[in-house]
Parts: C-alpha cells; sequence; structure tokens
C-alpha cells in the first residue's frame, strides 16, 4: 500500500509543481470550422466551458454552422433536440461529414430538468440544447457551471433571432445565421470577440 | 452422417457479420446442468418446458451489441463462447424474433440432433424453417396449452384449443398438404374465423416476418426503437430462488424525497450486502413496494435500459439507482397528487413501509467475465449505456443503409454497437443526401400545390416497385420549396400528382 508521501509524489499536480510547471492550464482544445473566414470570428471562443448561443430559426438552414464544427474528429457529442413533429434525417448528418458513431441524439422538451444526469457527467464532451421548449436562466446558469467543472462545450440553438437588447451573460458569443434567397449565409455576431457580419456562399465550405 | 462431415457438407451456423441482436432465444439443455448460468445472456427467461427455456434478449441487446463491438467478432459466435462456457457444448440454442418461431425452429433442430448455436436470420436456416413439417409446428402446442390454462388466460378453453387442432390435422390430411410453409398464403383472419382465435395467433407468430416483402423481413427488426409485441404470447417468468429483497419499516411517516434518498442509499447497501447474489451479477430491473399510510401498495420498477452492477454502484453512492428510484418517486407523487386534489388533505399522503427487490439480474460467470472485454473501444461507450440508466429518455444513433429511398437510407442502432456491418464503402448513398435535410417528417404532411411558389428541383427518387403495391409511391420528384415566409422546405410530387411536406431545412 502506498505511502501518503508515495501518493502525493504520484499526483499528477504534485508531478508538475516538481517539474516547475507551475502554471497548470486546463486542458484546451479550440474547436474549429476549418474556415478562415468563420474561425477568426470565433476564435477562442468555441472551446471547453464556454456556452454559445445561435439564433436559428427554423426553415433557414442555419444548423449548418453549429454543424460545421462537428465536422472533424469530434469528441461524443450529444443533441438534445426538441419535440417539433420532427426527427433526425441522418444521411443528411452524415453528408455533412458528421461522424454518426460519435454523435447522439435525444428528444426532450426539457433537457435541464430532465436529463440533469447528462449535465452532471462529462461523457460527452460537446452539448447542443436545440430550441428547447422550457429552459429558465438558472437553467442555463447551471449549465453554464456544469460546462466549466467538466470541460464541455455548449451550443444553445433558439428557434428564433437573437435581438441584441436582450442579452444572455452566460453566453461567450452569440450569433445569428441563416441563408437568403439567392443562397448567401449570413452569420451575424452579437456578442462576442468581434462584432461583425459574415457573409459566405455554401460552396466556400461545403468543398472544404 | 457423423458431425464433422456434415459440417464439410454444410454448416447450418454460418453467421454473417450484419447480424444484428435478435429478440428472442430458445435454448435445450438438460434441466440438471441448468443453474445460474441460465442466465447467463439474460435475466428475462421462462422455462417452457423441463428441457427447454426460451430467452427474452430486450433487455441486453445493448449490452450484447457493445461486448460484440469490443471483442471484433460476429454475435452469435460470442453468444456460442458463453453457452459453451456455461453448459460444456451439451446444448442447443437458436434464436431469431419471435419466442414462437425460436420453439419451432429449435424443434426442426432437435431433429437433426444438432448442437451449438443457431440465427434464424441466415437465409440457409430461413428455408430450413420454410420446410417446417406439420409434425414439428404441432408439438409445441400441447406445451403452450398448459401454459395458457396455467395463467387462466382470458377466453381460451383447452377442449376447444384441441378440438379445433384436430379440425385443422383433417383438413391438411384432405388436402395433403406437407408442412405449415404450404398453406402460408392463408391469412390470420381466415384461420381464426376457421380453426379458432388461438390458432389464428399462433399462425401469426409463425408466419410473422416471412410473408412480407423484403423490406419487412426479420432482419429488419433491428432499431433500438423496435419492441417486439408479444401480444398474447404466454410469457411466464422463470427464477431460481427467492430474489434478494429488503423490507424497511419507517419509524415514522414520511414523503420527502431528502429522508427517502438517505433511506435508500441504506438499503440499496443492504441489498448488495445479502449473499444470495454476487457483485458478478447485473441488473436490469429492481421492484420498490412501497405501503401508504392508509396501507395501500404500490408497485413501482427502476428500469435499467442496460444491465448494471449495483455493486459497483455502491462506490458512487448508488447514483443511478437513486435516479431512477427517483423517477418513479416523482411520478408517485404527481399521480397521488392528481388523486388527492378533491380529498381536504393537508399534503400527499406518506409512506409507511417499503420493499426493494431485484426482480431481474443478468448472471456473470468468472468464465463469462474472461470473454467479456472490459476495455473500452476507443469511445466511451460503457458511459453512455451508464448515462442511459441515469435518464428516463432514450438515447438515438444511427447508421447508415444502403438506398436510395430517403426513408430507408438509415436506422437507429443499439448505442456502441457495431457500425461497419456492411464490408463496403456506403459513400454513395452518403454523398446522395447532400441535398436534404438535417430534419424530417417521418411521416410526410399533405400540403396544396406550391406550384405558384419558388421551387428547385432536387432529385427523382424510385420505390422497389417490384415488391410495392402502392404504385403512388413508384416514384417521388424532390423538391426545395421556398415559402411565403422564406423557409426552406423539403416537399415531394408523388405518382398521382399530390403534394407533400418531408422535411425543413432548419
Amino acid at each position: 500500500m502506498n505511502t501518503l508521501g508515495e501518493k502525493l509524489n504520484n499526483h499528477e499536480i504534485w508531478k508538475k509543481l516538481k517539474s516547475g510547471d507551475v502554471l497548470i492550464k486546463p486542458e484546451v482544445s479550440e474547436i474549429r470550422t476549418g474556415i478562415s473566414e468563420l474561425d477568426e470570428p470565433f476564435s477562442d471562443g468555441v472551446k471547453p466551458g464556454n456556452l454559445i448561443e445561435w439564433g436559428l430559426p427554423q426553415g433557414r438552414n442555419g444548423r449548418i454552422f453549429p454543424i460545421l464544427f462537428l465536422r472533424k474528429d469530434i469528441p461524443l457529442t450529444i443533441w438534445i433536440y426538441a419535440d417539433l413533429g420532427l426527427d433526425i434525417y441522418a444521411p443528411a448528418w452524415a453528408s455533412h461529414g458528421i461522424d454518426l458513431r460519435r454523435i447522439f441524439f435525444i428528444k426532450c422538451d426539457d433537457p435541464v430538468n430532465k436529463l440533469k444526469p447528462l449535465f452532471r457527467d462529462d461523457t460527452f464532451k460537446i452539448i447542443i440544447i436545440d430550441s428547447p421548449k422550457k429552459l429558465s436562466k438558472g437553467d442555463i446558469s447551471f449549465v453554464s457551471v456544469r460546462a466549466r467543472i467538466n470541460k464541455q462545450v455548449i451550443f444553445l440553438i433558439r428557434n428564433y433571432f437573437l435581438s441584441p437588447r436582450i442579452g444572455n451573460p452566460f453566453a461567450h458569443i452569440r450569433v445569428n445565421c441563416s441563408q437568403n434567397n439567392k443562397g448567401i449565409y449570413s452569420v451575424n455576431f452579437i456578442k462576442g470577440k468581434s462584432l461583425k457580419r459574415v457573409l459566405l456562399t455554401g460552396s466556400r465550405f461545403f468543398n472544404e | 452422417m457423423n458431425k464433422t462431415s456434415m459440417a464439410e457438407v454444410i454448416d447450418l451456423k454460418t453467421f454473417s457479420m450484419d447480424e444484428t441482436c435478435p429478440h428472442f432465444g430458445a435454448f435445450c439443455c438438460e434441466i440438471e446442468k441448468v443453474g445460474k448460468n441460465i442466465f447467463s445472456l439474460t435475466p428475462r427467461v421462462m422455462q417452457w418446458d423441463k428441457n427447454t427455456w426460451l430467452f427474452d434478449l430486450s433487455p441486453c441487446r445493448n449490452f450484447w451489441a457493445i461486448q460484440r463491438e469490443k471483442k471484433g467478432k460476429n454475435l452469435y459466435e460470442l453468444f456460442e463462447q458463453i453457452l459453451d462456457a456455461s453448459f460444456k457444448e451439451e446444448y442447443l440454442s437458436v434464436f431469431a424474433n419471435h419466442p414462437w418461431q425460436c420453439l419451432l425452429f429449435l424443434e426442426s433442430l432437435l431433429k437433426k440432433r444438432a448442437k451449438g448455436v443457431y440465427s434464424l436470420n441466415t437465409l440457409l436456416n430461413r428455408r430450413i424453417y420454410e420446410s417446417l413439417s406439420w409434425d414439428h409446428w404441432f408439438r409445441p402446442l400441447g406445451i403452450l396449452s398448459e401454459h395458457l390454462n396455467y395463467l387462466k388466460v382470458k377466453g381460451f378453453r383447452e377442449s376447444e384449443f384441441h378440438s379445433k387442432q384436430a379440425q385443422l390435422k383433417r383438413f391438411i390430411k384432405r388436402m395433403d398438404l406437407w408442412g405449415a410453409f404450404d398453406l402460408s398464403q392463408a391469412d390470420v383472419a381466415s384461420i381464426k374465423r376457421r380453426f379458432s382465435g388461438w390458432l389464428g395467433e399462433v399462425w401469426e407468430w409463425t408466419f410473422d416476418g416471412f410473408l412480407e416483402d423484403g423490406k419487412k423481413s426479420p432482419n429488419s427488426l433491428t432499431s433500438a426503437e423496435n419492441q417486439i409485441n408479444l401480444g398474447s404470447f404466454p410469457w411466464i417468468p422463470f427464477k431460481l430462488d427467492d430474489p434478494p429483497r429488503v423490507i424497511r419499516h419507517l419509524e415514522y411517516p414520511v414523503n420527502q424525497w431528502d429522508v427517502i434518498e438517505s433511506l435508500l442509499i441504506e438499503d440499496f447497501s443492504k441489498l448488495c450486502a445479502i449473499k444470495s447474489w454476487s457483485e458478478k451479477e447485473r441488473v436490469s430491473s429492481i421492484i420498490w413496494v412501497i405501503t401508504l399510510y392508509n396501507l395501500e401498495e404500490l408497485k413501482l420498477g427502476l428500469s435499467f435500459r442496460n444491465p448494471y452492477s449495483l455493486h459497483r454502484d455502491a462506490r458512487n453512492n448508488f447514483k443511478t439507482a437513486l435516479y431512477q428510484a427517483y423517477y418513479n418517486y416523482m411520478g408517485l407523487m404527481d399521480k397521488l397528487k392528481a388523486r388527492e386534489t378533491d380529498l381536504d388533505l393537508p399534503e400527499e399522503i406518506p409512506f409507511v413501509r417499503w420493499r426493494i427487490e431485484i426482480n431481474e439480474r443478468l448472471y456473470i460467470s468468472p468464465q463469462i467475465m474472461e470473454l467479456i472485454s472490459t476495455k473500452d473501444g476507443g469511445l466511451d461507450y460503457e458511459g453512455i449505456l451508464d448515462l442511459q440508466n441515469k435518464i428516463p429518455l432514450p438515447i438515438e444513433s444511427y447508421i447508415i443503409v444502403p438506398d436510395f429511398i430517403p426513408d430507408l437510407s438509415f436506422r437507429s442502432h443499439e448505442v456502441g454497437s457495431n457500425d461497419s456491418e456492411y464490408n463496403f464503402s456506403l459513400n454513395q448513398w452518403i454523398e446522395a443526401s447532400f441535398n436534404r435535410p438535417f430534419f424530417y417528417y417521418r411521416n410526410p404532411l399533405p400540403i396544396n400545390s406550391p406550384l405558384e411558389l419558388k421551387l428547385k428541383f432536387l432529385e427523382r427518387t424510385s420505390n422497389d416497385w417490384w415488391v410495392s403495391e402502392n404504385l403512388r409511391d413508384v416514384t417521388k420528384d424532390y423538391y426545395l420549396l421556398e415559402d411565403r415566409e422564406g423557409k426552406f422546405i423539403w416537399v415531394f410530387r408523388d405518382n398521382s400528382g399530390a403534394w407533400y411536406k418531408h422535411g425543413i431545412y432548419s
């Protein structure tokens, strides 16, 4: 049986302290899309512990943007979607580069109350809460605290465009995305490192 | 012909890699050799006759799918190894998607003196099943009748059941039919009308999944959502011994969760300390019987989607079991509150006593433990299974199926099961879905003709017209519709010109 001294010697923090690596940083792994126009305004935002709020009304094809972040070597991810009469059409996700072995789905209208163990657990490193029917400010606070503890990335998707007049103190980035009738995709940042509007054609990111 | 030469000529056990976990199994072995090991594949077992047992694999399908993934081998080979380790190769086991089909297939293989594991999902075994003789078909009916009698099933009369069997036998003789599949075209309603409802039921069980088109074969009963409806099949749970149980007489009436939680932790600890079971066993169901202040008894079921170790959960203060208990408690309190709104009571009725009982458990012997890998295969599927036991909603997972028809190009599957069921690239089917939306309506919604709106043609899909009876569905023209509000919608027009909304580009 190890003595307390041996245990301390083997402890990760002790090893780092002994090695002089006093500044212990969490293992940061920022998630990127690989599209420079998007990665620049999102930089340092989509990383473990952060909450990103998206304004993506249905029918505007905006969900392609959070999905762009899930295309490459994602950790285990869960997409919690509200019951709006629609189901997941998995082949479309796969065709946009999503690894279906790593993404899971739950249909739930009241995610925080019904799925609390999921937020307390760190199995899923990316959690997407899509158009929740019930989500109070207290719930968002709980989710963001758990995200920091478990080093998870949280995407909170709203089924409407976000307004800059009503803020969300828990969100690191707030962004509205949509596609117009000319096929141009618009990404409009209302909170984050740079508050700008990015316009992209589909070919810009579908060919990446 | 000896066993070796038979194996050289034809191997009935040829399993393909796209086998998915079946729903049921039948198992034949001398009763003396059957102990706790009978629960090594599933906690849900029924003793059909002296030497025959039925397995309901539904509580463990995820578990076995993951073990298959970890071992990187065929599921039935894994089952065979487990049963070999438990019963020393002196057994016969068959797997299918209905217990009755398992029994019939077992009957026909017993006559061939077969040993080992067989699946009704392989083409060769399906052909053997289809050549089932009337003798094999009639034989299990006697035992069925005993079970129905034992359960006192409403509407079942043994004498009528036997006389209708005799009537059917006379009919078969007159028609000179060799086996059950010679009469497979007779529909269930006709059999029920002519030979009684119960023979009709048996008829339905026999051919379930065998007569429809290829899309609805038993192989398609593989999605996580698919639950087999046993209907009127008489399932009598087999218990080897008294289940481990703990009874608590509360010192004072209580109905507050905070108090109940700490008492439950004590009770779960006591359950784990009972010597009649061990940490080798995994629990899939616990019964919590609560006695209310008015001495009314209410039975709650703590169900775990994946068999889990209560002993191991002790290290986490029984978090998983407590979550399940909490969901049940909340449901019960809501029910009581709704029931007692008319009564002039100050608060919900409290509990005075409860009993906690391990209802279903999977037995994993040390030999089986060696066969089951404990290493994670890169992804933490064990973590997901553990989570599934803690949350009240199912976690969905999907895989691609090589089919160009949009609705059939994917299916849900068990978390962690092998996704590389096809030994060829699925890229062309995946690419075909590029212009389709991420969310769709499982049942397309009829809409008015949108021809005056902005439409962009996407693709034409063609059904398997040679198996389809509905010619309206033969081809569908898919369009991207932009409605008046500027929303992008996935619509199609069928052969008759009718329009449907099938998805939303969200």
